[in-house]
């Protein structure tokens, strides 16, 4: 990009409050893909934000009430940050259709900071926290007068808490107002000829089919002709991952997700909410169009909202902490930042290494599996099949070690026990290399060093988490042995 | 001091169900369990040799113990029988369970000579298609009380004279000594032999060369006589749509085979086996009073993969029948998620010996997919519509999704609340044929339903309950928490009698290493366990069509059990759902057929065809009559029946005005008191007769889809030089490592009169994912 730190991105607008700027000298295609960009890290910061909110939620002695609760909000955070995801690979699409390399960078460059929707921060889900959370998701111009009061105190803690981290230059706002601002872009012919557009990227961009995992509302039965005889019962996580082959589905793309996150409904009824009706409608009574429409699916915003609300009625009554005592921002670099917490207990610092190398593997697994998709044969199982679950393994890692991180004491505060989170540092690097069999090498660095910490750690005897070692450790050397199959046979040119 | 001789209460025999399984060799199996390796948790099970009792061929006592070194399955190609011990219990006054030996016998003034035993088994895979009684292959011994060999020989009334009979092996009863004094019997199974009939047409055996143009069947052999009706076993064609199986013919026929590639033309061979099921009894007089008690045991196929187990067995299924659909409020946490972990290893033991890439629908080798078995070729020829593969093509390779499930169990581990809890096929969403019901859990298999495999509710609930994060102290996961629930044998602990390991018992003579999807199944039919569960009906052991029934009067016969209504006063106030099947206390038969509308990709529509206009299948009656079985044993319950008696077609589920209503007793499950099925339940010889006859049949023609780490598939599986797996088709004559798609006129594969002559031979155990050596295979 040719932008400077200098350059800024957005301003303050009278009527809108702010607004964006292309800064001089940045085409409209390369504006848009520097938005896309710093989208991408939005999503991916605000899901790596929301995934350690959820892990350390907890809480001393809870009543079965506040155990129900907390396990519901749980449930609520960790199904937004799967929405994240598809977010994130949905950004990825887009990226692909206007020729874009992926980026699987978080939000951590001055441009992104200045479009942060809030501070970045790993913590526990405080109240300010949860109120952060609602306030990053909440569309740029709700005006409903139901929450407006509750709005007023979330955009209060937000920015106390911004003003806490020491953060008071940066200015929150809702993630929306990039959506917003990406739509506007591409949906502009004239700044982004069709000619921009690659239609035949389609086929290499990640589908839900992939990706999606079974996150989406049953399906709803219809009779016959085609009418809605019975709307889904159930309804889980819906992750959206879209693909786009036109301005059009890009611009769907870009307005589903943007909606999944912003209680779209609080401007203008609901898309789904119309379409329900309408099906509904069509139906008519015999086909079972009296039956209850289904709900439009929540928001990010509403579910945020009511975990917030409840809260804050908790803590009104009670003040009782529904999260464990985790600290903010573990690190595993002797940083002497403020509100960064250095881990020192030498076999935590091993469980937090570890974490970093999972999460790196994740990424680079994620990456990978875009450029192997340019070379794979569709119709038949291939290397991006193998790397994509390759991935999904990795996530899975991730969730059990912040589950072993949080139950880990580093230290005391005010006669209190201090517990270690998932640090989710981001690595000296994401970019891959230009040889597809040093992508492979790569690969195997990772696993060798993933290697020496899990021996450092076997050999620390811990108790927690013993059994996971054990067979992680024989997972990695499978994964070892068969990329060293590949290399070998890329050694002897039968490929990549 | 209480009286010895009156403080034997009652008898039992454990285990209740003991497995034997086939095989020529003159030496039963060494006994061996099996284990999870602590070094290499995601490797193959350790196969760990056991105490084996020597029965000494002369006294018939045990003379010896042994611990093998290794485990030899075969040898000089033959297959060494698994031959399980039974041994008796006395319950006594203080309501302890001890074993019965020949002090306690003593001390009750009794010899072992006063326990006398008694045999009865039988084969009606016969009488099963051809329904003549005379079909029935049966024995039942005399009482006996010596220490012999005694011979089991099943005879017919269909069979050439009363002099021949099928060998079902022998029992006997081991005589106690001073250092094994404890009252058993061993029970051998047959060698594996096929029979026929009196009668044979050149061709009748496949058209190879190598097998001529002679009878397969040994004359010694052939002692079914043909008496030239349509009913007679030999050239017998199937006329009776009430009496069809599922899958349909189910039997060795004559060339061309297998018989829906060949218009469904399926004349029978007139092939028999010498597995059978049935009872051991024992009795014994304690005071004037004559004690009896009974075990069921079966002969059945090897367990070719000895160190992976299936992920439902029949172990899960009895487990639901002790415990109900759910899993207790007090159990430990610990025990039920280690419940949970054996699940997903399972899951994985049983991914490893699947060709995903074939089982998903994929093309594979340029061939359709149509014309490779698979569920959703299956699927696709049941609804009438295009094949679709289940899960996008590119992603299905075998390591790749056995590595999945491996890392999943290795989050699990590591403490993580499995997350994929809906992702797991509900019971009563296996006929959901859109893509979001297709890829739920267990994928591409195939469940006793014939539709897409579900795990008991049971096994649901273990992970469900293990997912709920709780947020109050978990126990802790320490080397002390139990792992499983105390296995004290009681008498009232059914589950710990029902999986009581006998001393000298191989692992593979237990119901956790028999499969649990029936359709038909391997070691059991266990569909047909539910045929007479309400007293008076006879229901087919695969859906709800009545084929019998006590009472005249009800005239039942060919309707169609539609639902159960159970009488629950917790439900009947309040504002009742509309149609009846809709109701919480009634338990549906059937559900619907869905597929993807092709209007809406958002949308399912029910799938109907011209033999199934309401697009109905019917629901495995061990998770459909869970919940009845968990409260309505030995009560009284409203059965509602179709106002059609048509055997063809299964009615409309959702035209309940019609329906009649009758009220039934629903029959207890187990002998009471055991863990015994109750033998009003299943006869002798019913709970196989669904099985293929011969069952050597079956494993050419079901494909791994139905019990992958039973009936493997895909072996010898390593990385290939591109990253994907590679390896054999179990059925592959010779080892190229390239995988052969299972094909009935393939040469290449094993034909099944190669399993019908030397299926010792074909039938290669795989220990670690690969062959264990043997002879070389293609001499005859």
């Amino acid at each position: 990009m040719m932008l400077h730190a200098s350059d800024s991105l957005i301003h303050p607008d009278p009527v809108k409050g702010i607004r964006f700027d292309r800064p001089p000298g940045v085409s409209w295609r390369d504006y848009l893909i520097m938005l896309l960009h710093i989208a991408s890290g939005v999503e991916h910061a605000l899901m790596v934000q929301y995934l350690y909110a959820a892990y350390s939620i907890g809480g001393p002695n809870p009543t079965p009430r506040q155990a129900e609760m907390i396990a519901r909000w749980q449930r609520s955070i960790l199904n937004i940050a799967r929405e994240e995801m598809g977010h994130l690979l949905t950004v990825q699409n887009i990226l692909a259709l206007l020729g874009a390399p992926p980026n699987f960078n978080r939000g951590e460059t001055p441009f992104d900071a200045a479009v942060s929707p809030i501070p970045f921060v790993l913590a526990p889900l405080t109240l300010e926290i949860a109120a952060s959370f609602t306030y990053a998701e909440m569309s740029p111009d709700c005006h409903d007068a139901e929450h407006a009061k509750s709005i007023e105190i979330i955009t209060k803690q937000t920015l106390s808490l911004a003003h806490s981290l020491g953060q008071d230059e940066i200015k929150p706002e809702p993630v929306g107002i990039l959506y917003h601002e990406i739509i506007k872009v591409i949906g502009n012919e004239e700044w982004i000829p069709d000619s921009d557009l690659h239609e035949l990227s389609y086929g290499t961009q990640a589908s839900w089919d992939d990706w999606g995992r079974g996150y989406a509302p049953d399906p709803k039965l219809l009779t016959p002709t085609g009418d809605v005889k019975q709307y889904s019962l159930h309804h889980h996580a819906s992750v959206l991952v879209l693909r786009a082959a036109t301005r059009t589905d890009a611009l769907a793309a870009l307005h589903a997700i943007s909606s999944q996150g912003e209680a779209e409904h609080l401007k203008h009824p609901h898309r789904i909410r119309l379409n329900a009706a309408q099906e509904a409608q069509k139906a008519g009574p015999e086909a079972g169009g009296g039956q209850d429409e289904p709900k439009p699916e929540p928001s990010h915003f509403e579910r945020f909202l009511r975990i917030w609300k409840e809260y804050m009625r908790e803590h009104a009554e009670t003040h009782w902490r529904p999260h464990i005592n985790v600290v903010c921002n573990p690190s595993t670099r002797p940083s002497t930042a403020a509100h960064c917490h250095p881990i020192h207990d030498p076999v935590v610092l091993d469980w937090a290494r570890l974490f970093n190398t999972r999460y790196r593997m994740l990424l680079t697994f994620l990456s990978h599996s875009y450029r192997l998709s340019r070379q794979s044969r569709p119709g038949e199982p291939n290397l991006r099949g193998m790397v994509m679950h390759r991935a999904f393994g990795e996530m899975y890692h991730i969730k059990a070690l912040s589950g072993l991180m949080v139950q880990m004491k580093i230290g005391h505060r005010h006669g209190e026990d201090l517990f270690a989170g998932p640090p989710f540092e981001t690595p000296y690097s994401l970019d891959m290399p230009a040889i597809d069999a040093d992508c492979w090498r790569l690969h195997r660095d990772l696993i060798i060093g993933a290697r020496e910490v899990i021996g450092r750690l076997r050999k620390a005897n811990v108790t927690l988490g013993r059994d996971y070692l054990q067979t992680l450790g024989e997972l990695d050397l499978q994964a070892e042995a068969w990329i060293d199959g590949i290399l070998r046979a890329a050694e002897q040119g039968k490929r990549p | 001091m209480t009286c010895p001789a009156t403080t034997i209460k009652a008898l039992r025999i454990l285990p209740p169900l003991a497995i034997g399984r086939l095989g020529s060799a003159d030496e039963p199996l060494d006994n061996y369990t099996i284990e999870v390796n602590d070094e290499e948790t995601l490797g193959f099970r350790r196969i760990v040799p056991a105490q084996t009792l020597i029965v000494s061929p002369f006294s018939g006592e045990i003379s010896s113990t042994r611990t093998a070194e290794n485990i030899t399955f075969a040898e000089d190609g033959k297959i060494r029988p698994v031959a399980p011990f039974l041994e008796v219990f006395a319950v006594m006054e203080d309501e302890s369970l001890v074993p019965l030996t020949e002090t306690l016998l003593a001390e009750s003034g009794l010899t072992p000579s006063a326990v006398q035993w008694r045999v009865r088994v039988a084969n009606r895979k016969i009488y099963r298609r051809t329904q003549n009684a005379d079909d029935i292959i049966s024995v039942k011994t005399d009482w006996f009380s010596h220490h012999d060999k005694q011979p089991l020989l099943g005879t017919c009334a269909n069979f050439v004279s009363p002099d021949k009979a099928v060998d079902f092996g022998s029992v006997r009863y081991i005589r106690p000594n001073k250092q094994h004094d404890e009252i058993r019997l061993r029970f051998t199974p047959a060698k594996g032999l096929i029979y026929g009939a009196d009668r044979f047409v050149p061709g009748d055996t496949e058209n190879l060369p190598e097998y001529g143009e002679e009878n397969i069947i040994p004359p010694d052999r052939c002692i079914y006589k043909y008496n030239g009706k349509e009913d007679s076993w030999y050239h017998f064609q199937n006329r009776d749509p009430a009496a069809e199986t599922v899958p349909p013919s189910l039997y060795a026929i004559t060339p061309p085979a297998p018989s829906w590639l060949f218009n469904n033309r399926a004349v029978s061979r007139g092939y028999f086996d010498d597995a059978c099921d049935g009872f051991v009894d024992v009795s014994l007089e304690v005071g004037g009073v004559k004690l009896l008690a009974s075990a069921r045991i079966c002969a059945s196929p090897p367990a070719v993969v000895p160190d992976s187990l299936f992920v439902r067995s029949l172990a899960d299924d009895l487990e639901q029948v002790i415990h109900g659909p759910g899993v207790a409020e007090d159990e430990p946490l610990e025990v039920t998620r280690a419940r949970a972990e054996d699940i997903v290893r399972r899951a994985f033991e049983t991914v490893r010996f699947m060709n995903v890439a074939v089982m998903n629908g994929n093309n594979f080798k340029g061939r359709n997919a149509l014309t490779l078995d698979s569920m959703p070729e299956e699927e696709a020829a049941d609804t009438e519509r295009a094949i679709r593969p289940v899960m996008t093509p590119e992603g299905v390779d075998t390591l790749a999704i056995m590595t999945l499930h491996q890392q999943v169990y290795a989050a699990l581990r590591g403490g993580a609340a499995p997350w994929f809890v809906k992702l797991l096929r509900q019971p009563d969403e296996v006929s959901d044929f859109t893509d979001h019901g297709r890829r739920k859990m267990p994928a591409l298999m195939c469940g006793a339903d014939n539709s897409y495999l579900a795990l008991t509710h049971r096994q649901i609930q273990s992970i469900r309950r293990v997912a709920v994060r709780r947020f109050t102290p978990d126990p802790p996961r320490a080397e002390e928490a139990p792992r499983t629930l105390s296995a004290k044998v009681t008498p009232k602990n059914l589950t710990a009698q029902l999986f009581y390991t006998a001393a000298g018992n191989p692992v593979s003579s237990r119901p956790e290493t028999s499969v649990g999807n029936c359709c038909p199944g391997l070691e059991f039919d266990f569909r047909a366990v539910w045929r007479r569960i309400f007293e008076g009906i006879t229901l087919r052991e695969y859906d709800s069509l009545v084929v019998a029934h006590d009472n005249e009067d009800h005239q039942l016969k060919h309707r169609w059990l539609m639902a159960i209504e159970m009488p629950d006063a917790a439900s009947s106030g309040g504002v009742q759902p509309l149609r009846l099947i809709d109701r919480p206390n009634v338990i549906r038969t059937t559900n619907f057929i869905l597929g993807p509308a092709a209007s809406d990709p958002a949308g399912a529509i029910v799938l109907t065809t011209s033999d199934n206009p309401y697009g109905v299948a019917p629901l495995e009656w061990s998770n459909a009559l869970s919940r009845l079985l968990a409260n309505w044993q030995g009560k009284t319950v409203t059965c509602y029946f179709s106002e059609e008696q048509d055997a063809e077609a299964s009615p409309n589920p959702e035209d309940d005005a019609k329906w009649i209503a009758r009220d039934v007793k629903v029959r207890n499950f187990f002998e009471e008191g055991t863990a015994v099925i109750s033998e009003a339940l299943a006869d002798a010889g019913e709970l196989t007769q669904g099985l293929c006859s011969p069952w050597q049949n079956d494993y050419r023609e079901c494909s791994c889809y139905y019990w992958a780490s039973a009936r493997p598939d895909y072996v010898n599986v390593e990385p290939g030089p591109d990253g994907l797996s590679r390896g054999d088709n179990w059925f592959q004559k010779t080892r190229t490592g390239s995988y052969v798609p299972d094909d009935y006129a393939d040469k290449r594969l094993v034909f099944y009169d190669d399993l019908f002559t030397r299926w010792e031979t074909y039938l290669r155990f795989q220990v670690g994912g690969r062959d264990i050596p043997q002879a070389p295979a293609n001499k005859r």
